[in-house]
């Protein structure tokens, strides 16, 4: 039954139980000169004569008889052997043939395993098992690995020869990566930790060496862009290169070739990149260099631990560097309110603002090109805004202006030219962006009021629409509180459009008794709730006559429609359309304290008056009318003359109807009241106007937190206060801290018995 | 000055009590209760003494004249603190007056029944006081001294009631007094306190060291204080 020669295959094979043979001693010996023979001819690549069957049944035998473990030690000596043959064979080659070699012994002697194995199969499945020794082929491996791979003599040479390939490889020279792929395989078939011990931790070492002294090299000679495209190719091929000459994935974690790459590559230089003069951060976010800032991004975003332990991440650093530069830019056309010499600063506030919302402009794209709308840079550009808009002061009033200049129609500060409903309600929405940045919105609201009354009481609105639109966006910002006076002002007006309409009809009611008299006056009155406009002390003036009658008029029919009210004329509010004579009749409009000086002067035969004579005859107050006056003699239309000719006006001076005037238009105006931001007094007068204000609003904050804690000590009641009022204002500790002393005079509050830190609500 | 106004001794007038026509005293052992009744009997005598013999179905009170007297007859200056802890004692309402029943049963709960009893009484009652400034009944009369000197309707205590009340209440070695009252004299805008400052000063003499080294600048303290402390520091004092 034996098989044809040089076929294999195990075949069970049921025999009958034949006793145990005598010559025992004999049979071991014989059985084993036997497969010695037949092991070594397979080494040498003769095994074809070989009769598979024949030599399966001698293992079988010996394991059976329980000389197994004879066999076991046989084999295993064998193979220590063979191994050291190998190892002399393999070191007579020349370094250039070294690893072919190696290899080609390497797979010969496997095969020569996977043949032994079949053999001794038996042996594998029952002996080794039983005693828990290694199978014939591991051992195997395991012995050519101790006694050859890795013998003093061939050892080095294949881990020297390897990791010069691979330098060779890196350095751009071809290089048969198959041959590396195989040696490392054969490292790795031998075991994890032989691969690890033996190749991959100077493997590890080695690159780390070249890929450092490579990019210091770079780095010098080169700018940030430049390395960084380097470095992202450079990244590819070593990927490359490891999946095609390694058998390790080259993405497996922790301590692997990609950390030891990147690390060296990018992590250890990040900062300098940043820093580099001319090429770095800065350079490319100011040029808009949105591809290699992206790549920046990328490469950084890698490096999650830092080179050195109290360092930040890549992504961070690239993060505070941005705002770093975004705080000096946003310093620089912030500035302080006060220049060098500790003057206030001359400021264009148009431009002040243009600036701002361009410079977020430049760095939302940016952040939304370059870094991948990340989060934390959203973040800290808002945070960086918050912090330099609120160190001028004068930025809520800014912001307002504006605004205002917008809701005007007023061109744009870059072209020029006039601006489309979108493109104001566009620029609107920004500056609202920025008011958001504003830790003053009560100085905001403030200002704000003011440029709406003006605009509202000029008409000089551009589209209601657009305010509206505005007034909509600040009352989802901050609450209905903070819109409902604004509101307010839109429905006087409103409703004064709708009075103006009834008392024209109340004029032309033939019979009434008020109806206008030939060459008298055409009034349209505004009325105005006291609570929602902005608050002014209004002097009365002394009218001419036809006006006041006029006023009178208006004022009865208004009070017969609503009973119980008051109305107060506000003089420095409104404005007048004057027909004037000189050289041709002209309408000239101006403001009433305006009109009401001027018709002094329009009897023809009146004479000079002098500055005295006039503020007698108008009560005009003397600050208000030397504004007046100037506007009429010493501005661009010289109604009136002065004498003398300065630009100053004294209570001495002596004003004549200018006789000369001559204008080319016939329609003009005169002084109207246009926005333009406070002299630094009005300014401390608003500000003052403003700490006053918050004193109550920080009152009934401390009584609201009081109401429901009724316990609370002295820090954090503090800390509770400010949190509640921290959407219209900042509140100074200092100052809260007097207000709860006056709670405390006014019996609101009183101190806890025995313990000076906290407070009791008092009902 | 405590709580007196100045009047001249030439206008004073000499009052003698109304001696009572006592049953007869040849009774050895008084009953229990008589005791009692001697003791009302002489306090009742010292108002007669000092009462206010001005008005007819006028309050019964013991005026400023009679307290000037008394004053005398128990050798203490008006402006001594004893007076100041005998309002106290007799839970006076007002400046200048005993009423008849503030006196019953103040001077009854001194067990006095005679001028030197009494002053003897309010010697020990300032040693006690004195020595134990941070008691709850000397926050008591501490308290009691600001209320009593205030105006009538004011809430505050006009600065220079304040130096001079705190110099006889918290004489040295008290610290913080005297400094304080040179930063009052030094900072024209305090016009006076209020009780939460006049209370907080107490507690503030007793807790923070003379050389500031406790103080907690966020602490609670009323402004004026953390005022005065920037001031020592400022001054070096």
């Amino acid at each position: 039954m034996s098989q044809p020669p040089g076929k294999k295959g195990p075949l069970v094979m049921i025999h009958a139980f034949k006793p145990p043979l005598e010559k025992d001693k004999d049979m071991v010996t014989r059985s084993w000169d036997k497969l010695k023979s037949a092991i070594l001819k397979i080494f040498n690549e003769e095994a074809g004569e070989l009769s598979f069957e024949e030599l399966y049944r001698t293992g079988y035998n010996m394991v059976l008889h329980k000389h197994g473990d004879r066999l076991y030690q046989h084999v295993e000596d064998l193979l220590k052997e063979r191994s050291q043959e190998l190892c002399a064979k393999v070191e007579t080659e020349t370094d250039v043939t070294f690893l072919d070699g190696l290899k080609r012994e390497w797979q010969d002697h496997k095969r020569s395993l996977r043949m032994v194995r079949d053999i001794l199969m038996y042996m594998d499945r029952t002996f080794v098992k039983q005693n828990t020794k290694k199978p014939v082929y591991d051992m195997g491996v395991h012995l050519f690995c101790q006694h050859c791979v890795r013998a003093p003599g061939v050892k080095s040479r294949l881990i020297t020869l390897l990791l010069s390939k691979i330098e060779e490889e890196r350095n751009g020279n071809k290089v048969d990566r198959d041959l590396v792929k195989n040696s490392t395989q054969m490292l790795m078939e031998m075991g994890r930790d032989v691969f690890h011990d033996d190749f991959e931790v100077l493997f590890l070492k080695s690159s780390e060496e070249f890929y450092r002294i490579e990019s210091e090299n770079f780095i010098n000679a080169n700018g940030c862009p430049e390395y960084l495209q380097k470095v992202e190719r450079r990244l590819q091929e070593e990927q490359d290169r490891v999946g095609a000459c390694l058998s390790v994935d080259y993405n497996a974690g922790e301590g692997g070739i990609k950390q030891v790459v990147e690390h060296e590559l990018i992590g250890r230089h990040m900062q300098t990149l940043i820093e580099k003069e001319g090429s770095g951060l800065v350079w490319l976010l100011e040029n808009r260099k949105v591809d290699d800032l992206r790549r920046m991004f990328d490469l950084f975003s890698r490096i999650h631990q830092p080179p050195s332990p109290g360092q930040l991440s890549g992504l961070d650093l690239i993060e505070n560097r941005m705002a770093e530069h975004v705080m000096v830019k946003g310093r620089e056309i912030v500035g302080s309110g006060t220049d060098s010499d500790g003057q206030e600063a001359k400021v264009d506030h148009l431009k002040y603002v243009t600036d701002l919302l361009d410079l977020k402009d430049q760095y939302d794209s940016l952040i939304k090109d370059a870094f991948k709308s990340e989060k934390s840079f959203i973040n800290k550009l808002h945070k960086t805004f918050e912090c330099f808009i609120n160190q001028n002061p004068r930025s809520p009033e800014y912001i307002s202006l504006a605004m205002d200049n917008h809701l005007r129609g007023g061109k744009s500060q870059r072209t020029g030219a006039g601006q489309s409903e979108e493109q104001v309600e566009g620029m609107l929405e920004k500056a609202l962006q920025m008011f958001r940045f504003l830790s003053e919105k009560d100085v905001f609201e403030r200002y704000y009021k003011q440029h709406l009354a003006k605009r509202l009481l000029s008409d000089r609105s551009q589209s209601s629409d657009t305010e509206q639109k505005v007034i909509q966006m600040l009352k989802s910002e901050c609450g209905y509180q903070f819109t409902a006076k604004l509101e307010g002002m839109f429905k006087d007006i409103n409703t004064s459009k709708t009075v103006q309409e009834q008392y024209r009809n109340h004029l032309a009611q033939a019979g009434s008794a008020d109806a206008s008299t030939e060459g008298s006056v055409d009034l349209v009155a505004k009325v105005l709730t006291t609570g929602y406009w902005p608050t002014q002390q209004t002097v009365q003036c002394n009218m001419p006559q036809e006006i006041d009658r006029v006023c009178n008029v208006f004022k009865r029919f208004y009070l017969a429609q609503h009973n119980g009210r008051q109305l107060t004329w506000q003089v420095n509010m409104g404005n007048a359309e004057v027909t004037a004579k000189y050289d041709k009749p002209y309408r000239i409009n101006m403001p009433t304290y305006q009109m009401v000086v001027l018709l002094l002067f329009a009897d023809p035969s009146s004479s000079a008056l002098k500055f005295t004579d006039i503020e007698e005859a108008t009560k005009i107050p003397a600050p208000e009318l030397k504004r007046v006056m100037q506007s009429l003699a010493c501005a661009q239309y010289r109604l009136l003359t002065k004498d003398p000719k300065s630009k100053d006006v004294s209570p001495t001076d002596k004003f004549t109807y200018n006789s000369s005037f001559t204008h080319k238009m016939i329609k003009f105006k005169v002084s109207s009241i246009a926005t333009s931001k406070e002299t630094s007094e009005e300014v401390q007068a608003s500000r003052n106007k403003i700490n006053e204000d918050r004193n109550p609003q920080i009152d009934a904050a401390v009584v609201r937190v009081m109401k429901t804690r009724r316990v609370m000590e002295h820090n954090l009641l503090i800390a509770e206060v400010t949190k509640q009022l921290q959407n219209r204002f900042v509140p100074e500790p200092l100052v809260i801290k007097r207000r709860l002393e006056g709670l405390i005079d006014r019996e609101f509050l009183q101190r806890q018995k025995g313990n000076m830190k906290v407070y009791e609500y008092l009902a | 000055e405590v709580g007196l106004p100045a009047r001249t001794m030439a206008a004073l007038k000499n009052l003698f009590s109304r001696k009572k026509d006592k049953p007869s005293s040849g009774v050895a052992a008084s009953p229990p209760g008589a005791g009692g009744a001697e003791k009302r009997d002489a306090v009742m005598e010292m108002f007669e003494k000092y009462r206010e013999k001005d008005e007819e179905g006028g309050p019964e009170q013991i005026g400023p004249e009679g307290i000037f007297n008394l004053c005398n007859d128990m050798e203490l200056e008006p402006t001594d603190v004893r007076l100041l802890i005998l309002a106290w004692k007799l839970g006076a309402e007002q400046q200048g007056y005993f009423s008849k029943s503030e006196w019953q049963r103040g001077i009854e709960g001194l067990r006095a029944d005679s001028a030197e009893a009494l002053s003897a009484r309010l010697d020990s009652l300032q040693r006690q006081l004195a020595s134990m400034t941070a008691s709850p009944s000397f926050r008591e009369f501490y308290r009691f001294a600001f209320r009593f000197s205030r105006q009538d309707g004011q809430k505050a205590l006009e600065v220079d009631a304040v130096k001079a009340l705190l110099v006889t209440v918290l004489p040295p070695p008290h610290r913080h007094v005297e400094r304080l009252v040179r930063f009052l004299e030094a900072t024209p805008s305090i016009r006076g306190f209020n009780e939460d400052q006049w209370g907080s000063f107490l507690l503030f003499s007793h807790e923070v060291a003379a050389d500031f080294s406790n103080f907690d600048p966020d602490g609670a303290w009323p402004s004026m204080l953390d005022d005065y402390v920037e001031y020592c520091k400022r001054e070096g004092v």
